[in-house]
């Protein structure tokens, strides 16, 4: 299941990579002198596989993916917001129960750039779900909302000015986290790490406006 | 404004959210029971909490030190009493019978009594023909059927010119015979005991007030004469014998068994004495004791202990036959020997208890 998650969030950054490849081509050329061209903005789509490091459950792998929205808002900052949904590889038993589950977030971040890296403050806002032996049961909202101040640093690799591939990782404490209680016993919790780490490989794709002829991009 | 006031509110809210534990839930089971709660009335969707055993009742017995080391762990009750006594048994809370012995060996040596016989008189054996006139050899035997009454008797004839003289063995005294008197039976057998044991034990649920105190069964009567004791396990070294706890002063030392080593020396008979022996041979030339032919002679008398006499025979008579009688046939006596025991008896198999004082009402 993870894996088709994976793969499927793959392939759609493949087939938007070609997608803007084509955009890429010259937009002047051959064109008529009453058609409509594509011009960048600076406001970008992201979406690309997640591992994280840690987190809510015990288990500490977990995969899935990334979406988000990104904008540059001045030559050094930029801001951005995002969903990260990951689900862990597999269950680990505690006290006698078989747990895993996922973890969600929406977040949003300001990012310094320098050059090709960047570095990132952000914030967002956690559920989880947990799932044991055959049943799906979590603290339910919002009891399972938690909060995770994070700093992330990553790189921006430019394909073009349509597509950049960019790596990222960042984490941080995970505070207000649910702790998981087996069976209702209060003598069977599990309390996890609080701190936790999420690498991505994004694919981002430049959203484009549309000039008229003549008309000069802001 | 309203903008700061709305974003101080949700950063309230969100401390606030992150102030107190949140609780996911997982469980263990595959299809949890919603609706179960345990003792308690706490949720346990998985029936994993067991309810509390009982607080156990208090001991309705004895709260007795348990055995240390090299002792039994389980205390007993030991009854003790004269072996002539009533056993009461074990009673009806400790029906386990641990072990039963006995102390106080009463062996005494019980051997036969010696008595011999009388030594009766015996008859010579036969006679002799002696070709010479003083009873010369080569011999010719008539020997007398054993046993023999004196009657005549003929084992074969003697022809005249064969034989000069007749050889007359004396009679003989009989060894006396061994009379072994057994002693009287005894309705215990070869050995008694002065003194009986009876171990039991039995199960006896109940709390205790300390953990090195075991709930037994109690000893107070009835039935009366029980003790609180502790059997020693290992083996007893009746030479050092173990010392006993402080919680069971009274040191018990019974036998399960007994070595009995007593032999009695055998019975014999010393040599007959006082026999008075005479006896009267007659020697016949006519096969049937008759007169015709005259007899070579008639009532020889010879005696215990005298030599053996040689009487020389007519010429050209026969030997035919021979008879004899008792002249004088007292019988004489031996002195009996043995009967004497040696050895001994010991008690085996000891077993140690150690035990309270018998408990009383």
């Amino acid at each position: 299941m993870k894996a088709v998650q994976f793969l499927s969030v793959g392939a759609s950054g493949l087939v938007l990579f070609a997608v803007s490849q084509a955009l890429a081509a010259d937009p002047t050329k051959d064109r008529d002198p009453g058609d409509q061209i594509f011009y960048p903005t600076p406001i970008a789509f992201e979406v690309g596989p997640a591992v994280q490091i840690g987190g809510p459950h015990p288990y500490p792998i977990s995969v899935g993916g990334r979406v988000g929205m990104h904008g540059r808002i001045h030559r050094y900052f930029s801001l951005g917001g995002d969903v990260t949904f990951v689900q862990t590889v597999r269950k680990a038993e505690v006290f006698g129960a078989p747990v895993g589950g996922s973890h969600f977030r929406i977040g949003a971040r300001v990012c310094t750039h320098a050059k090709m890296m960047f570095f990132c403050l952000a914030g967002a806002m956690a559920g989880m779900t947990v799932v044991s032996a055959n049943n799906i049961a979590s603290g339910g909202f919002p009891n399972d909302v938690h909060f995770l101040p994070m700093l992330g640093i990553g790189a921006e690799l430019r394909l073009n000015d349509w597509f950049a591939i960019k790596p990222m990782m960042e984490g941080g404490p995970m505070i207000g986290v649910p702790v998981t209680m087996v069976d209702n016993q209060p003598e069977r919790v599990y309390e996890p790490f609080p701190l936790f780490g999420t690498l991505s490989i994004n694919f981002a794709i430049t959203l484009p406006t549309m000039l008229k002829p003549g008309e000069k991009p802001q | 404004m309203r903008t700061l006031s709305v974003g101080v509110l949700a950063a309230f809210a969100m401390l606030s959210m992150g102030c107190e534990r949140k609780v996911a839930s997982a469980y263990s089971c595959p299809h949890p029971d919603w609706a179960h709660v345990d003792h308690e009335g706490h949720s346990d969707p998985c029936h994993v909490v067991k309810p509390p055993a009982p607080e156990p009742e208090p001991c309705p017995g004895d709260c007795l030190p348990i055995g240390p080391a090299g002792f039994r762990r389980e205390p007993l009750l030991l009854w003790t009493g004269d072996a002539s006594s009533v056993d009461p048994g074990c009673p009806d809370h400790a029906k386990g019978e641990y072990w039963t012995g006995n102390t106080g060996l009463v062996a005494s040596p019980d051997c036969p009594l010696c008595t011999c016989g009388p030594s009766e008189c015996v008859l010579p054996v036969g006679i002799a023909a002696s070709p010479g006139q003083v009873c010369g050899g080569p011999f010719t035997d008539l020997l007398a059927p054993e046993p023999w009454d004196g009657s005549c008797t003929s084992p074969m004839t003697v022809d005249p010119g064969t034989f000069g003289s007749v050889v007359i063995p004396p009679p003989m005294a009989s060894a006396c015979e061994v009379v072994e008197v057994p002693p009287p039976p005894k309705a215990g057998g070869d050995f008694s005991w002065t003194t009986r044991a009876r171990a039991c034990d039995g199960l006896v649920q109940g709390r205790c007030d300390a953990s090195d105190l075991m709930c037994s069964p109690t000893a107070k009567p009835p039935p009366p004469g029980f003790q609180q004791c502790i059997a020693y396990t290992d083996p007893v070294d009746e030479v050092a014998l173990p010392t006993c706890p402080e919680a069971y002063p009274e040191q018990l030392v019974f036998y399960a068994d007994v070595d009995d080593q007593r032999k009695c020396t055998p019975c014999e008979c010393d040599e007959p004495l006082g026999n008075a022996c005479i006896a009267r041979v007659s020697v016949f030339q006519d096969p049937t004791c008759g007169g015709q032919p005259m007899p070579l002679f008639e009532n020889y008398a010879i005696g215990l202990g005298d030599g053996v006499s040689c009487i020389a025979a007519m010429g050209g008579s026969s030997l035919g036959a021979f008879s004899a009688s008792w002249g004088v046939n007292e019988p004489g006596a031996c002195a009996p020997s043995g009967g004497q025991p040696y050895g001994e008896a010991i008690p085996a198999k000891p077993k140690v208890f150690c035990c309270q004082p018998v408990a009383t009402e």
